[in-house]
């Protein structure tokens, strides 16, 4: 007990072409769902294959489960399973076909999960995957990694060429998953599935760990997105009185109809609108899209 | 049993099943033509005379200094050994070892191999194990079928002469498929394992057939893995069996090169 089931330290992954990873530091805790947050190309899939000792890191340290990630990399691979995001599988073979081939490569843990993947995903076991669409080979793709019922799951885009209802399935096997014990990381570009599924959530950027918070943490950061409607034709005006107050930006404006982000203080920011001729005001809590892009921006130097 | 034991092996195993036994039927139908052709060219006694003037280098040039058509058996042997059957079964070994690693790479599925609890040694060793029982399925293809056109096309091949000529075929095309197996570990490239071996067996069959020609040359002969397996037409005088253990010499330390690139480079996606 005690080992993170993941940690990185200082982890550094330099390619030939330049890119990678640089100094990331990571830890994941056993029983959770972390969210690895990041846009194409950001190091999201670089992390995870030096996690599978795919790529032997330029410097720093990685473990899974207080074990290091070279030398003992096939006791990790015993308790981990993994989804990469762009996985092939053998055409000519049915579902059930590559199941039992790759839980061969497992001789010591039965797969007592996949009647249940199964089921909950309608797999289809009895067609070669060159007849199946990219969806239902994600489906596969999904059992595999879960059948075995593995402490931790690493999952590269899990959710690619599912619909939408497939999704949402997903989203909530995963939280029973960890529910019962199990840890899961799952990288994704895609917000939406992070907020859903995530308990603490990692944003990488160019290579870079940009922060590591809890969902609610970011969702909560005070960022709420607003649109405001002011009197006809004050709209020059306003603009100006709204630059010049403290605690928005991003401001977006179409005629008389303003739209921005309240970062700060979300009572002085009303105190300064109280000044303005507003018919219509309009808040909502910001998408982690937008706290996300806010973030980015933050960071930009 | 052996699936558990080696599932990689048993998976190239199910993946190859189909090509491997239609390599046997045309391979063996293809020496079971030239056999049968053999009781009307002896006749042809002619044609024994023509091959008798050719001046000698033109003769080992052919690929054909052993083709002594005065028997059977240097019928089969020049007909078949000398060109023909090595070229089969390396397209057959060579193939394999490039598609074991460089092509399961390049097709994304060494990822999802390799994130199962299976050492990256483990995955070459099996697969170099898949090259060898198809190079040694190829043989036994060989044997048997000489085994039935002996009698019936009057070849007199003695039995013990025909393993010994399809061993030095086998250990060939082991020795270049574990190399093509190795350099596609190493690179993680089907197409780089493909060229460059094909090329090294073009280049070093070429200096064998020329060494007898170009005295500069002489010694050329000595790096061929032609040589090694088809020198003094095993199927007429015997195979000369330290030849084999040169042949599965090269394709040891070829595999241990292999492992040792493989167990230490960084994977493709």
């Amino acid at each position: 007990m005690g080992a993170p089931a993941i940690r990185t330290q200082g982890l550094t992954f330099a390619y030939r072409h330049g890119r990678g990873i640089n100094d990331v530091d990571l830890e994941v805790r056993t029983g959770e769902v972390f969210g690895f947050l990041g846009p194409n190309g950001a190091g999201k899939t670089t992390t995870i294959r030096v996690l599978l000792d795919f790529l032997r890191p330029t410097a720093g340290s990685v473990s899974v489960f207080g074990l290091d990630s070279h030398g003992e990399s096939l006791r990790i691979r015993e308790r981990t399973g993994y989804l990469s995001g762009d996985f092939s599988l053998p055409p000519s073979l049915t579902g059930a076909q590559v199941l039992d081939w790759l839980s061969s490569l497992r001789p010591n843990t039965p797969p007592v999960r996949r009647e249940e993947l199964v089921q909950r995903f309608a797999v289809q076991l009895d067609r070669p995957m060159k007849q199946l669409s990219k969806g239902n080979r994600q489906k596969i793709g999904l059992v595999q990694a879960f059948q075995h019922s593995p402490e931790l799951v690493i999952l590269d885009e899990p959710t690619s060429g599912l619909d939408p209802l497939m999704q949402d399935e997903f989203h909530r096997f995963v939280r029973d998953y960890v529910a019962e014990g199990g840890t899961v990381f799952l990288s994704s570009h895609s917000l939406d599935e992070v907020q859903h599924t995530a308990d603490r959530v990692g944003i990488i950027r160019d290579g870079h760990l940009v922060t590591v918070e809890t969902v609610d943490d970011l969702r909560g950061r005070g960022v709420r997105r607003v649109t405001l409607t002011v009197a006809a034709g004050s709209g020059d005006a306003v603009e100006g009185q709204l630059l010049a107050l403290d605690g928005i930006s991003d401001i977006n404006r179409r005629g008389d109809v303003f739209e921005f982000a309240v970062v700060g203080s979300y009572s002085s920011v009303l105190a300064g609108l109280g000044q303005l001729p507003v018919i219509d005001l309009l808040s909502r809590a910001a998408d982690l899209d937008e706290v996300f892009l806010s973030l980015y921006r933050g960071t930009d130097a | 049993m052996i699936a558990q034991r080696f599932p990689v092996f048993a998976q190239g195993v199910r993946d190859r099943r189909k090509s491997l036994v239609w390599w046997s039927v045309g391979v063996a139908v293809y020496i079971g033509v030239i056999a049968s052709m053999w009781p009307s060219i002896r006749g042809a006694a002619g044609l024994s005379d023509i091959m008798s003037q050719l001046p000698q280098p033109i003769l080992d040039l052919m690929g054909a200094s052993d083709y002594d058509i005065s028997t059977g058996a240097g019928y089969v042997s020049g007909e078949l050994f000398g060109f023909m059957i090595p070229i089969f079964i390396l397209i057959l070994t060579i193939g394999a070892g490039a598609a074991a690693i460089g092509g399961a790479e390049e097709r994304g599925t060494l990822d999802l191999l390799l994130s199962h609890p299976v050492s990256r040694r483990r995955v070459l060793l099996q697969s170099a194990a898949l090259v060898a029982v198809e190079a040694v399925l190829f043989g036994i293809v060989i044997v048997v079928t000489l085994a039935i056109a002996t009698p019936l096309a009057d070849l007199q091949i003695a039995f013990a002469h025909s393993v010994g000529a399809a061993s030095g075929i086998v250990l060939l095309g082991m020795a270049l498929g574990w190399t093509a197996l190795a350099i596609g570990a190493a690179t993680g490239s089907r197409s780089l394992a493909l060229a460059s071996t094909g090329s090294l067996a073009a280049i070093t069959y070429l200096l064998g057939s020329l060494s007898g020609l170009v005295d500069f040359l002489h010694n050329a002969k000595w790096v061929s893995p032609f040589f090694y397996a088809n020198d003094g037409a095993p199927l007429v005088h015997g195979y000369t069996w330290w030849h084999g253990l040169v042949l599965a010499g090269a394709g040891a330390v070829a595999l241990a090169i292999g492992i040792v690139r493989f167990d230490r480079r960084n994977l493709s996606n």
